[in-house]
């Protein structure tokens, strides 16, 4: 499903050239669930951007779906992500502007879908993270792991085949990390969708399928 | 998607209510003068009563006699004579209808124990033809009346509340310089700014015994042409220069007369700008000049909603970030924020109009140009409309520009532009 080979990521300014990836390879097969682990700096971030097609490698090749995608327009690219992939972060990034509800619905506004649909789209993601009471909530209003759980709505209301988490217990405690755990794990087993999840905690990692440890942007299994 | 946008601009407005109180006091503002400026100038210039016909009228304002005395030029300059105008003023070509009137002069009389000063004005029969009064009641003088010279006017609507209150005058007399005048018909009033037909009293040339001027070609006469249609005007100009170059001016003091049919946009800039230039030169700088101060008087709040804007971008980097990362594409980050600045500029244009359309009035009732009416009409509305778009589109582009280069990585790490 996703195949990364001889990837290397340089990161260029005015002085200073950073290597971020050098040499990654990586086949991740459907209803995979991968941790990502190192050090920081490591390029952990990194390479779960470049699976995001937020950023480009500046060598190798990416396949996602068999569809070799560098080198793609913005448009294209927009739309692959779109269907295909959904992100959570360690710091939830959701918009405390709009309440929890618009918050999910945001992947939704780029697909051809009438308002019903994606209304009823929202209400099924929130409840499978049993949020459904909190629809009306602005994000400040909700606790960390409530946020992290509208940020994992807001990834899975697209139903994409890839969820690319960067810490995503990060900023939460344990137990909270756990609930956040269990959901992505629920996710992966029941609708067999590729997890891929940076963590620096071990016992999470112990939790997933396949660990991947990155040190100084190179593999080391 | 467009509810999404309206909630989240909501959001953002009042995030920061000063910053959106400026951008909102700055449209505002500028919108308001604006509205103002284009209500004078099409109170001017716009083809409102009575000048309907204003689009295919010339008007001979002027005339110039010019004489050389051991090798010193001097000259006349002032209106055209009558003779200047009975004489050449005929037979254009393309002319419709054509009339020669007289310039305005300030009377005195008495009704109802006051004192009143007005202006009249004396003019043939298609003066009434060319220019479209709005009559209240009655009519204009007939060519059997000019003709016999019958003592008849026509008065304005201040007048008639002047003489008779608010009674009818139509078929009454009253008494102006000292002569009694029976009135034929009663006219909405005419501002100022309308320099041709403006009076408050008109009456027949013929009554007006003292028709020839000192002065063979520069008087106090006007002389209006309706022209088949636009296009015939430089026919007709030339024709009458034409005409002018060829006045015998044997045995009199002058070596050249001058004088030309012209718009009265054409009369504005010619009067300000003509020193050194051709008339068609001082008609462009003229155009060119109020066009580049309303653009400029625009520049400034939008660039200040451009500079507002781009800051605004940074403090949503991270939803920029978001929405690239779940699929936006930058074509329609672009127009969400379009529709933002758009959005938030016809906030602002309403406010403009609101303010716009009170301050009309009240310039209006302070009566600073007189019988001036600046209304508020749909053409006001749409350069406003037309304004206010040009400000929502011009302030969004750049900024939206800006943030369409934000890489999605870097914006949600807080951005860099």
């Amino acid at each position: 499903m996703i195949t990364l080979k001889n990837i290397e990521k340089v990161y260029r300014t005015d002085r200073i050239e950073t290597l971020a990836l050098s040499d990654v390879n990586l086949s991740i097969s459907r209803g995979e669930f991968i941790s990502v682990m190192g050090p920081s700096g490591c390029g952990k971030s990194t390479l779960l951007n470049l699976i995001g097609l937020l950023d480009s490698p500046t060598k190798g090749t990416l396949t996602i779906d068999e569809k070799e995608v560098l080198g793609w327009g913005d448009k294209k690219l927009a739309k692959l992500r779109n269907e295909n992939i959904g992100f959570i972060f360690q710091s939830f990034h959701l918009i405390n502007d709009l309440p929890v509800i618009d918050n999910v619905e945001i992947p939704l506004l780029y697909r051809k879908m009438s308002g019903s649909e994606r209304k009823n789209r929202c209400l099924e993601a929130l409840e499978s993270v049993n949020l459904l009471s909190r629809k009306y909530h602005r994000p400040n209003q909700l606790s960390g792991g409530q946020q992290q759980r509208v940020a994992i709505a807001r990834a899975i209301a697209g139903n994409p085949s890839i969820i690319l988490a960067d810490e995503p217990t990060g900023n939460l405690d344990s137990q909270m990390g756990e609930g956040i755990m269990d959901i992505l794990k629920k996710l992966n087993e029941e609708n067999g969708t590729i997890v891929i999840m940076v963590t620096h905690d071990q016992n999470l990692a112990k939790q997933t399928g396949r660990t991947i440890h990155l040190f100084d942007g190179r593999q080391v299994d | 998607m467009l509810i999404n946008y309206l909630k989240i601009a909501y959001a953002v407005f009042m995030r920061r209510k000063f910053y959106t109180f400026v951008n909102l006091f700055g449209i505002t503002f500028t919108l308001t003068v604006l509205m103002i400026a284009t209500a004078v100038l099409d109170n001017i210039y716009g083809g409102i009563p009575p000048e309907v016909n204003q689009n295919r009228s010339l008007a001979i304002m002027n005339a110039y006699a010019e004489t050389e005395r051991n090798g010193r030029i001097g000259g006349t300059h002032g209106a055209a004579s009558f003779e200047l105008l009975e004489n050449h003023i005929y037979d254009l070509p393309g002319v419709e209808l054509v009339s020669v009137t007289g310039m305005i002069w300030q009377v005195l009389s008495y009704a109802r124990g006051q004192r009143i000063e007005s202006y009249v004005r004396y003019t043939d029969v298609n003066f009434w033809r060319i220019l479209q009064f709005d009559f209240i009641e009655g009519r204009p003088y007939t060519q059997d009346e000019f003709d016999i010279a019958a003592p008849v006017v026509v008065i304005n609507e201040a007048m008639r509340s002047k003489f008779f209150g608010e009674e009818s005058a139509t078929g009454k007399n009253i008494t102006v310089g000292g002569k009694r005048y029976r009135v034929t018909g009663v006219v909405k009033n005419v501002p100022l700014t309308r320099l041709i037909p403006y009076s408050d009293i008109w009456a027949p040339l013929s009554i007006e015994l003292i028709r020839k001027n000192f002065d063979p070609y520069v008087g106090t006469y006007l002389g209006l042409i309706l022209a088949k249609n636009k296009s015939y005007f430089p026919q007709i100009k030339e024709e009458f220069r034409s005409r002018m170059r060829n006045i015998d001016l044997s045995g009199t003091k002058y070596t050249k007369v001058v004088s030309v049919p012209e718009t009265t946009l054409e009369l504005s800039a010619r009067v300000l700008f003509s020193q050194g230039r051709s008339e068609e030169a001082a008609v462009y700088l003229y155009v060119f000049l109020i066009i580049g101060a309303g653009l400029l008087f625009m520049i400034l709040p939008a660039v200040n909603m451009v500079n507002l804007n781009t800051g605004r971008i940074l403090e949503r980097a991270s939803e920029i970030g978001i929405r690239k990362a779940f699929g936006a594409p930058t074509s329609t980050l672009i127009g969400q924020f379009i529709v933002e600045n758009v959005l938030l500029s016809l906030v602002g244009g309403i406010a403009g109009l609101i303010f716009a359309f009170l301050s009309l009035d009240f310039f209006s009732g302070l009566g600073i140009i007189p019988h001036a009416n600046f209304v508020f009409n749909y053409r006001i509305f749409l350069y406003g409309l037309i304004i206010t778009t040009f400000f929502g589109v011009f302030s969004g582009v750049y900024p939206a520009w800006r943030m369409s280069r934000m890489h999605p990585v870097q914006a949600l790490r807080g951005g860099v532009l």
